[in-house]
């Protein structure tokens, strides 16, 4: 079975960049022996790519440009753990998934925190029911649902449907059988369709509990 | 004309047929089984259309090009490079040379206390009995040996502990 890249500009995006995979490794192995500009060359090459998958998760641009700058850092913090016999992409984006989503994690019990720190009207709006003081344009309206999702299928959805990776570059990333990453897809597009129906017919959609969603393992 | 396969294992291949996720072969099992089904026509195409918004807001939230982030990681590595090289650097000589006067006076502390204690008439090198002037005369009242208690002075005087700075404005003679 295989996942074919349906989008040629990704198809171009996603290509290994000059000298593949074998160049990535050998540029690895320089940054391991304390050469920086050989890791300045991957962060390079990588950069773009990142940014978006993290930009997908937090809307704000500087907080994922410093996401971005704390992933490769702790990518070369864990250079010696790095296999060269795999490629760099997935093992980056892994640890790229789990940054933003530990921040994340981080700042929702924040908001909880702040939530019952707050008197009954200074509340913010329950996020499941749409404002109907604003007409939200479909950017605001998708981030919205995608909000609501539990976070397996967030990031299922940010990688697969948002960023067009295949399902096995997401296998790689997340550490799971293709099989399993599959079943996750069709799950997360079934899910995001009812919220998203639920949402436009103006019904509260109930917020599902995130229970063992750690997706990643690193 | 009954479809030849289920419903309910068509669903998950109609979610992964809107996103082009299935092989050619099991997309004409699930032609096949939409030509004859309508539930699963409609199915189809809610799941469409909500991919479809989801393809949209993908096109419309691409980011723009953005300054590299490189100089920023590298100022940061550096920063933490240079860190670590002070912390290699100070911290064999808190280990070696900072403890080792701490701990030898704690252990002579014990070793005073505990001479102290097996003696009572014991004195370390520099202390003395702690004498009171009576008012109105010269004489003076000597209280008792000097306790020494990990550099905390204490009297003895018939029982009782007074701390020596606390009490008296007295005339210690060592």
């Amino acid at each position: 079975m295989s996942v074919r890249m349906s989008d040629p500009e990704l198809q171009y995006k996603d290509a290994s960049p000059p000298g593949g995979s074998g160049s990535e490794a050998r540029l690895m192995e320089v940054a391991r022996q304390g050469d920086s500009e050989a890791f300045g060359e991957l962060v390079r090459r990588y950069e773009g790519r990142l940014l978006s998958v993290i930009r997908r998760f937090v809307t704000d641009v500087e907080t994922a440009r410093d996401l971005a700058q704390d992933t490769f850092l702790k990518a070369y913090e864990r250079i010696d753990q790095f296999d060269p016999s795999r490629r760099f992409g997935p093992w980056l984006f892994r640890i790229g998934v789990n940054v933003t989503l530990d921040f994340l994690r981080r700042r929702k019990r924040r908001v909880w925190f702040t939530l019952f720190s707050q008197t009954g009207e200074d509340r913010p709006m329950d996020p499941s029911t749409p404002d109907p003081r604003v007409a939200r344009d479909l950017e605001q309206e998708v981030r919205a649902v995608l909000d609501q999702l539990p976070e397996k299928h967030r990031t299922i959805l940010v990688l697969r449907d948002l960023e067009n990776f295949s399902s096995s570059e997401i296998a790689a990333i997340l550490q799971r059988k293709e099989a399993t990453v599959r079943w996750r897809v069709a799950e997360a597009r079934r899910e995001f369709q009812r919220v998203w129906e639920s949402r436009q017919a103006g019904e509260a959609c109930p917020i599902h509990e995130e229970g063992s969603d750690d997706e990643t393992s690193d | 004309m009954k479809p030849a396969i289920d419903c309910d294992q068509i669903r998950q291949q109609l979610a992964l047929s809107v996103g082009g996720d299935l092989t050619a072969v099991e997309q004409a099992v699930v032609d096949q089984h939409l030509a004859g089904c309508v539930s699963c026509r409609q199915d189809l195409a809610g799941l469409r259309s909500s991919h479809a918004v989801l393809q949209q807001y993908r096109e419309e939230t691409m980011l723009p090009a953005a300054p590299s982030l490189w100089p920023s990681v590298q100022a940061r590595l550096s920063r933490s490079r240079t860190s670590v090289s002070r912390a290699g650097v100070s911290e064999p000589q808190f280990g070696r040379a900072g403890w080792i006067p701490v701990s030898a006076l704690a252990a002579a502390c014990v070793a005073v206390l505990v001479l102290s204690e097996m003696n009572p008439s014991f004195n370390p090198p520099g202390g003395g009995a702690i004498t009171r002037s009576t008012p109105g005369s010269a004489e003076a009242v000597e209280l008792g040996p000097v306790e020494w208690y990990g550099g905390l002075n204490r009297v003895s005087d018939g029982g009782l502990e007074r701390v020596r700075s606390m009490h008296y404005s007295d005339t210690t003679t060592y």
